[in-house]
Parts: structure tokens; C-alpha cells; sequence
């Protein structure tokens, strides 16, 4: 295959998984498409929404379009990083030769979490204590879990889909920046419209709900992250992308007069990262072969919204993150070439 | 086999870029020239907004044409010289034609070492976009600068409006108009130090007169009087301004002891060299010690001068237009030639010069009967008449000896000295038509009638008489 029929197949395989999802989950096309993003970037997508918008339902249907190994944690305020990453246990055997007494056999064995899969759902993740979202820090970033001075290498992919609600709401805990920082992008899950929700009662409470079809393996995830990574970016998209993530820093002379008065700290460089890599992505997912400004602008408010801080004025005057990432995104210009 | 594939993908793009930068190059020029074009109209327009208010040195439609041939030129050589990048061209095209940083992307990786998996398809992709694309699209369109043009053109529509455009401030002027414009500039010029002097003296008298000096002088120098309005225009203001002056000139003596002007020079009374134009410079060493009076009668003199020299000037002009060279005439009746009359303000700088032969009011050797001799004589005869009317009468008649309004020396006697030094101020030739041998000895009679007067000063008797000596009046007919 030549690279125009590869940049073909992926199209075509986004496509096809799309349309999969969609027979479970009813609009929300743009969160799927970001989701497929993240997974193609190995990267991680915090979903962010009021209970009950299909957050779950999503990242279940993903796992079953995907002929990938999945688990789910349901993160509760009692779950202790050991439950997530696993735990060395002791192990108790009884040998008996032939004539000999009984023999037991003492030892340790490492029992791994649910963090061992290549989909990992970590449900309602605020509503664990710190502690407890931080034992996926080194998962998330290094794709290996350390265990009593050993280290184990989770199997790729490897994808942390974690959901959230909302921070205001009762019982939950801000997620540490250092984690936040993490997640590739961060999806907001709005409300379904009428529409929708019809079609929503109607798959549901009617007939036998059929299982999704798997579309692509675990071998073809990895080769199509590898294309993403071959789709060629210009230096001056290159530049724009790490101007928009440089305006977003106070004190920089790029910051717009939103970002100098209401944000304590800005993007991290993870945010241009994640914003050329998702760019690239999101070309080759329409069949092209390098990135452009529009790819930019597509991902730039996902991958740069949870990695705004904002200053105490900016939380007491309820500017969100996302207005500032809007306000830079209006503001900051491509550079001429 | 790959490798040589890369490699005339990226010759064939290289050479597809190249074209369209040559075009792009055309086109580079061409836009700016038409920016440059555009804006070169500016002064154009600033001009034909001006036109009306300020004497302009061209006319508007060779400003305009001028400044706007300059711009073009400008901005073709701006787009002749201007850096051509290729990556800006590529991503400014890319920008315009939507499509997606394709070509920018593909000359970036043309340049690179390990372009990478998709590499010779976007370059291919780019090659067969610029071979597609004509050159002006990767330039945008083009945008002229109008921003600068709006109010530009919203004021002259406004003036247009509330003043009617002169459309023949548009064209060139000819010789007479130009020599109009000068003479009007000048003028102009006169009357605004006239008013100045006027203001910082607190002379009110004077104010009104400068101010409609320059007032005649900006209508000329705008174009706005034909040459025989601003003859008609330039007399009464001459008319007027004469007046004022002898009315100065009394004022002058009448606060100035007679010591003070005559001193030594006897000859050359104040009134035949005014202050200001003759030995007797008031506010000198030998002058008049009231300033302000003396400087109204410098100013006035100094203006009436100037005034008097522009309407001959333009009267000549009009002559030889008409085609009628060789005229005798040396101006409209009633204009004296420069230092030639007694008239004031013109006779003392050349003929008293330091002299105090008293030789005012001769005119030139062989002088046509007609300038200045009579016109001092005709200022002896006319004490005491009015003012003469201030009227232009055909030049010719003056070469003919007839014609014109009289000013002869039958005039009526004795009604003061102001009469008589005006009537000396208006030397109106129109009637000076006669040798002068034979109206001296009317002439003579006529000065001791009114010199017989108990009002005249004794030294006023003795200097009237040495003026008539002097121009050779024989010894007993002024004897008093």
C-alpha cells in the first residue's frame, strides 16, 4: 500500500468505526471523533459530564469496536491505589509427591489491577481521593506500573478513558494538575436534544440491544498511530500551534489581555504536543497527508482547556478555561510564513 | 527506483514553483504600481480641493497626472524590488485557495533530507496544484487602499457642494492668467504687511484698505477677475488708496514742524517726496518723530506704489494682447509712469535722491506729452477740485491727445491743499494733452491764487516757487 492508500484506510477505518459507535451512542459525534483522536495519538481523554450522558456507554462501546482488552474501575472514595494498579499477594501451594508427605510452597506473586488492559475506563475519577488518581500517574505517562521495586510494562495500546463529573458537584476531588496535565484532551459532554433523547429511549427500552461489530485489532491501532506520527506538519503550522499554547502563559508577550488578568498558569508543553499530534490525527482521519492550521484550530481547545490554571480573580469572576482558550484562539493569528 | 521518483517529484515542483513566481512577480508589479497609482492621486485630489482657496504653482490636472505617474512608478519598482519568498507565496496561496497548507508543506519537504512516508505525495499533490492554479490566486485579490480616498472624496463632493468648482483651475493658465496669478500674489502679499503694519500701529484707517488690497490680490491670484474687472477693481482700490494717503501725508505735516522735513533740503518738500519713497524719511534721522503716522504714510505710499506698478503692467499686458504695440500710452489714463510725475509715492526715490534739485515732476527726457510733467502740473492746477474720477479710458486716446476725462488746468481753484496733493495722487492723463509751455503760465497763476491764501504757510510759498523755477517757469510769473 502506497501512502495515499494509506492515508485512505485509516479514513476509512475512522469512518467505519464512527458509524459502529454510533449505533450505540446517539450524537455526541464529536466527542467519538476526539476519543478516536486520543487513541490514535496514544493518548488519554478525560470525558467530563453530568451523570447519565452516555460517558460510560461510550468508552464500553469503544472497547467492543475495538478487538482490544478493556477493564473499568469505578472510582469511589474508599478505592485504594492498590486496587487499581494491583497488589503483590501471598500464594500458598500444597505439593504431595508420590510417598512423601505434603509440601507446602510459600511465595509472592503479583496480582495485576485493572489497570492491565489496553482500554482502561477509570469512572467518575474525582470522586477517588488524590492518592488514589495518582496511582495511575506513572500508567498514564510511562505505560508501566512499578509494584515493590518491580515494573511492569502495560501491554499497547494502552488508553486511559476516564470520566468525571463536574468539580462543584458533592463528593468529588479536583483532580492534581500533574494528572490533568496527562490527559491528552480533555471532552465535554453536553446535553442530548430532544431528538436525541427520543432515539436514546427508543434504542433502550425496545427489542434486544445488538452487540457492536469489532472494526480494527490491537496490531492495526498500533500501525495506524504509527501513520500519525509520518503525516508531515509545516514549520509555520508547527509555530502557530506552540504560539497558540505560548499565549495562553501570563507574562508571555503572545498572552492576550484575558490570559494576563484571569490565568495563573498557562499550558504546559504538553499542550503543543498534544496539539500538533492530535492536528496530524485529525488530517489523516479526512484522508490527508499533512497538517494545516484548521487541523490546529480543531484540537487546540481540547488539548488546552485542563491545562489552564486560572488566578483567584478569574475563578471569583467564573471565567472558564474554555472562554480563555476561545479568546485565543480568536486573538492569535498564523504567522505570514 | 523510489529514490529517483522522489526526486523529479520534487524537480517537477520545483519547476512548477518557479513559475509561479515569476508570475506572481508580473503580478507583484502590476499591484503595486496600482496601489502606487492610487495613492499618487492623492495629491491630486488634495489639490483640486485646494485649488480653489490657494494659488497653486500648477494647475490641478498636472499635479494629479504628475503625482500619479510618480506613484505608479514607485510602486512598480517597490514590486520589482520587493522580496519574494517563496514560502510566504506558498502560504499565502495555501491560505486564499483553502487549500490546506498543501503546498507550503510540500516546499518544506522538498527541502528535507528524510521527508518521510507522505512526502512525495503532498509534493505531488503540490505540483499538480501549482500547475493548476493561475499565479494571481496565490496573490489574493487585489485590494486598493481606498481608506485614504473617503474623506478625500467626501470633502471635495462637500466643497463641490457649498463652492462651485472653478473648472479652469483644472487646466493650464495661460500668460495673462499666470501673469494675473503673480500680479495677484503680490498684491496679496502688499496688502497682508500693509495690514499687519496697520494692526501692530493700531491705524484703522489703513486696516480696511489693506484688507481689500489683499482681497483684490487673492481674487486674482484665484483666477477670479478677468483682466478688465481687475483693471476696473485695481483703479478704484488705486483711487482710494491715493486718498488715503494724502490724507496720511497731511495728517504727517500737520503734526511734523516744517523743520523736520525740510531740513536741508529745501527743494524737496514732503509732498513731493513723500516719506517712505524719498529723502524725507519720516521716523530717520531727518524724519518725522510720530511713528505711527509715519508708518501709515510708508505703508500706503509703499502700497499705492505697488499697485500703481501692477495695473500698468497689466495694462500694457492688455495692450500688447490686443495688438497694439507701440502704443504711446504708458498705462490706462490717469496711471503715471514710475518716476516720471510728481505723484507721491513714486517720485522721490529716483528723481530727489539725495539731490535737492527739486527736479520732481519732470518726466523723462522726451517724455510723451501725457506722463509725468503734466501729471505734476496737472497736481498744481487741480487744487482744490475733488477727487478725479478713477476711470479707465482707451489708451489709445491718450497717444491720440484726445479723449478721456479732463483733468486740464482750468480746473476750479482753491478748496485746500488736500484737494490738490489728491488730484497730484490721481495723475489722470486723459486729458494731458497739451505742450506744457503752454499752460505753465495758467498753471503758475493758479498756484499763486492759491498760495495768496492767508492759511498758506510762508515756507509753503517759498517751496512753490522754487518748483516752478526749477522747472523753468520764468521768474516773474512766480514771483508773489
Amino acid at each position: 500500500m502506497d501512502a495515499r492508500e494509506q492515508a485512505a484506510w485509516v479514513s476509512d477505518r475512522v469512518r467505519a468505526l464512527r458509524l459502529e459507535i454510533a449505533r450505540s451512542i446517539v450524537g455526541h459525534q464529536g466527542v467519538v471523533h476526539d476519543v478516536l483522536l486520543c487513541l490514535f495519538c496514544s493518548g488519554h481523554a478525560l470525558l467530563e459530564g453530568v451523570p447519565g450522558l452516555g460517558k460510560t456507554t461510550l468508552i464500553k462501546s469503544l472497547g467492543q469496536v475495538l478487538d482490544l482488552e478493556t477493564s473499568r474501575i469505578q472510582f469511589t472514595p474508599d478505592l485504594m491505589p492498590a486496587d487499581i494498579i494491583g497488589t503483590n499477594v501471598l500464594i500458598q501451594e500444597e505439593t504431595q509427591a508420590a510417598g512423601a508427605s505434603a509440601d507446602t510452597r510459600r511465595f509472592v506473586r503479583f496480582q495485576k489491577g485493572p489497570v492491565f488492559a489496553n482500554i482502561v475506563l477509570a469512572d467518575e475519577i474525582n470522586r477517588a481521593t488524590p492518592k488514589t488518581q495518582s496511582a495511575l500517574l506513572e500508567a498514564m505517562q510511562e505505560n508501566t506500573v512499578t509494584v515493590g521495586g518491580t515494573t511492569y510494562r502495560l501491554d499497547p495500546p494502552f488508553i486511559v478513558l476516564a470520566t468525571q463529573n463536574p468539580i462543584e458537584m458533592e463528593g468529588t476531588y479536583p483532580l492534581p494538575e500533574a494528572q490533568l496535565d496527562r490527559f491528552f484532551f480533555k471532552l465535554t459532554l453536553g446535553y442530548p436534544t430532544a431528538e436525541e433523547i427520543a432515539e436514546i429511549v427508543d434504542r433502550t427500552t425496545a427489542g434486544t440491544p445488538q452487540p457492536l461489530s469489532r472494526i480494527l485489532d490491537a496490531e492495526e491501532v498500533l500501525r495506524i498511530r504509527d501513520l500519525v506520527r509520518e503525516v508531515p506538519i509545516a514549520a509555520h503550522v508547527k509555530a502557530y500551534a506552540i504560539k497558540l499554547a505560548m499565549a495562553t502563559r501570563p507574562g508571555t508577550p503572545a498572552a492576550t489581555e484575558l490570559v494576563s488578568r484571569f490565568v495563573r498558569y498557562g499550558a504546559s508543553p504538553r499542550g503543543p504536543q498534544s496539539i500538533v499530534l492530535g492536528a496530524k490525527a485529525r488530517a489523516l482521519f479526512e484522508g490527508r497527508m499533512n497538517a494545516s492550521f484548521e487541523d490546529v484550530t480543531g484540537v487546540a481547545r481540547q488539548a488546552l482547556r485542563h491545562r489552564i490554571l486560572l488566578n483567584f480573580e478569574g475563578e471569583a469572576e467564573g471565567i472558564s478555561p474554555e472562554q480563555i482558550v476561545d479568546d485565543v484562539l480568536q486573538r492569535v493569528e498564523p504567522d505570514a510564513g | 527506483v523510489g529514490d529517483r521518483g522522489s526526486a523529479s517529484l520534487r524537480t517537477a515542483f520545483t519547476a512548477e514553483l518557479r513559475r509561479i513566481l515569476r508570475r506572481a512577480r508580473f503580478d507583484l508589479v502590476v499591484r503595486r504600481g496600482t496601489v502606487g497609482l492610487f495613492y499618487g492621486l492623492l495629491p491630486g485630489l488634495a489639490a483640486a480641493l485646494c485649488a480653489g482657496t490657494f494659488t497653486l504653482p500648477f494647475p490641478v490636472l498636472l499635479v494629479a497626472a504628475c503625482s500619479a505617474a510618480a506613484g505608479l512608478a514607485a510602486g512598480a519598482a517597490a514590486g520589482l524590488l520587493a522580496r519574494m519568498d517563496p514560502q510566504a507565496v506558498l502560504v499565502s496561496g495555501d491560505r486564499l485557495l483553502a487549500t490546506r497548507e498543501l503546498s507550503s508543506t510540500a516546499l518544506e519537504l522538498s527541502a528535507r533530507a528524510a521527508p518521510g512516508r507522505f512526502a512525495d505525495a503532498v509534493i505531488e499533490d503540490a505540483a499538480s496544484l501549482l500547475r493548476t492554479t493561475a499565479s494571481r490566486r496565490f496573490l489574493g485579490r487585489l485590494r486598493l487602499p481606498l481608506a485614504p480616498f473617503i474623506p478625500l472624496v467626501a470633502a471635495l463632493t462637500a466643497a463641490a457642494l457649498i463652492f462651485p468648482i472653478d473648472l479652469r483651475l483644472f487646466f493650464a493658465r495661460s500668460e495673462r492668467e499666470r501673469e494675473l496669478v503673480d500680479i495677484g500674489e503680490s498684491l496679496q502679499k502688499q496688502g497682508q504687511a500693509l495690514e499687519n503694519d496697520s494692526r501692530a500701529s493700531n491705524l484703522g484707517r489703513s486696516l480696511a484698505l489693506s484688507q481689500e488690497l489683499a482681497q483684490l490680490g487673492r481674487e486674482l491670484a484665484t483666477g477670479k477677475l478677468t483682466l478688465d474687472e481687475a483693471l476696473d477693481r485695481m483703479s478704484e482700490l488705486e483711487g482710494r488708496l491715493a486718498q488715503e494717503y494724502q490724507l496720511a501725508l497731511q495728517e504727517w505735516r500737520a503734526i511734523s514742524p516744517p523743520s523736520d522735513y525740510s531740513e536741508g533740503q529745501d527743494s524737496t518738500a514732503p509732498d513731493s517726496s513723500p516719506p517712505g519713497s524719498g529723502n524725507a524719511q519720516p521716523g530717520d534721522s531727518n524724519g518725522v518723530q510720530n511713528g505711527n503716522s509715519s508708518q501709515d504714510l510708508k505703508g500706503l505710499g509703499d502700497a499705492l506704489k505697488k499697485l500703481r506698478e501692477d495695473r500698468r503692467r497689466l495694462s500694457e499686458s492688455r495692450n500688447q494682447d490686443a495688438g497694439k504695440p507701440g502704443s504711446t500710452a504708458q498705462g490706462p489714463p490717469g496711471i503715471s509712469k514710475p518716476g516720471a510725475g510728481t505723484s507721491a509715492p513714486e517720485s522721490g526715490s529716483d528723481s530727489h535722491s539725495g539731490t535737492g534739485s527739486g527736479s520732481a515732476g519732470r518726466g523723462k527726457p522726451g517724455g510723451h506729452p501725457g506722463e509725468g510733467d503734466e501729471s505734476g502740473m496737472n497736481a498744481g492746477s487741480q487744487a482744490g477740485t475733488a477727487p478725479a474720477p478713477v476711470k479707465r479710458g482707451d489708451p489709445t486716446a491718450i497717444s491720440r491727445g484726445s479723449g478721456g476725462p479732463s483733468l486740464k488746468a482750468d480746473g476750479s481753484t482753491g478748496e485746500g491743499e488736500m484737494a490738490r496733493l489728491l488730484a497730484r495722487s490721481l495723475p489722470d492723463l486723459s486729458g494731458s494733452k497739451l505742450p506744457d509751455a503752454t499752460v505753465l503760465d495758467q498753471y503758475a497763476r493758479q498756484a499763486e491764487s492759491a498760495l495768496a491764501r492767508d492759511e498758506v504757510s510762508q515756507k509753503l510759498r517759498e517751496y512753490v516757487k522754487g518748483y516752478f523755477t526749477n522747472i523753468g517757469m520764468p521768474a516773474s510769473n512766480t514771483k508773489n
